[in-house]
């Protein structure tokens, strides 16, 4: 290898040291919360007592799934009554974010605004359970939680799920 | 006849592309989470794969677009 090599090899190298030196520094909250959402027994995110957020707060299979088991929250399925039918999560209630008008009222009386919702639609392309997260926060509840990884990651990993074809 | 300004052209173009990459690093590191989203939908990645993508690559976008405006290269010299 010729020196003009070489050195644009050291260039590299260098700027790709200073781009993940940045990068995992300038979000390591963030890395930490994503490393821990798969970490086998990770702590659920802080529920009572947490600033009501205007979106909701992401949250990892492994925390979903750790809730889920503790029965500690409501999964919502913010995804269509025949796509709910379908599939979905063991024991999740269905509020589609398209009826999410008619329907959050009746929901909201149904619930307490300090109960741990989880919410889920199809997955990272899908932004429906966000849409609804956010229509809940209106509507006063104050611990909402997006499960981005949706139907698809939880059916992946092979955990409970019930309908006609899940 | 005016040599054509070929080295002006360059710097130009060099300078737009540069802006073009730190603008598009700067929204994606505004908001890593929506990149991470972005990066997982092409299910190429596992999960936490997705994150490291999200938090590195927008700050490999500026560097080289900061670089990339300020000129220096060997072939390529600030003028």
């Amino acid at each position: 290898m010729n020196l003009m090599h070489k050195k644009t090899l050291y260039e590299i190298i260098v700027i790709l040291l200073l781009a993940v030196t940045i990068g995992v520094a300038w979000n390591h909250k963030l890395l930490l919360n994503a490393w821990t959402g798969q970490a086998p027994a990770p702590p659920p995110p802080a529920v009572s007592g947490a600033p009501a957020a205007a979106i909701p707060l992401p949250v990892g299979l492994m925390q979903v799934k750790d809730m889920f088991d503790r029965k500690e929250a409501v999964i919502v399925d913010a995804r269509d009554e025949a796509t709910f039918a379908k599939g979905h999560i063991q024991g999740a209630l269905s509020l589609p974010v398209g009826e999410a008008a008619e329907k959050v009222p009746a929901f909201a009386e149904k619930h307490p605004p300090d109960t741990l919702l989880i919410l889920y639609c199809n997955g990272y392309g899908c932004h429906d359970s966000m849409e609804l997260g956010i229509k809940l926060i209106e509507n006063g509840f104050t611990s909402v939680y997006a499960f981005e990884g949706g139907y698809p990651e939880w059916k992946d990993a092979g955990y409970p799920v019930e309908g006609t074809e899940p | 006849m005016k040599k054509f300004p070929y080295e002006l052209i360059v710097i130009i173009i060099r300078i737009a592309l540069g802006a073009i990459f730190t603008y598009a690093g700067i929204i994606k590191i505004m908001d890593p989470v929506a990149f991470a989203g972005s990066i997982a939908a092409y299910k190429i990645l596992p999960y936490f794969g997705n994150y490291l993508a999200a938090a590195i690559l927008p700050w490999l976008e500026v560097i080289c677009g900061l670089l990339l405006m300020a000129g220096g290269s060997r072939d390529h010299p600030r003028t």
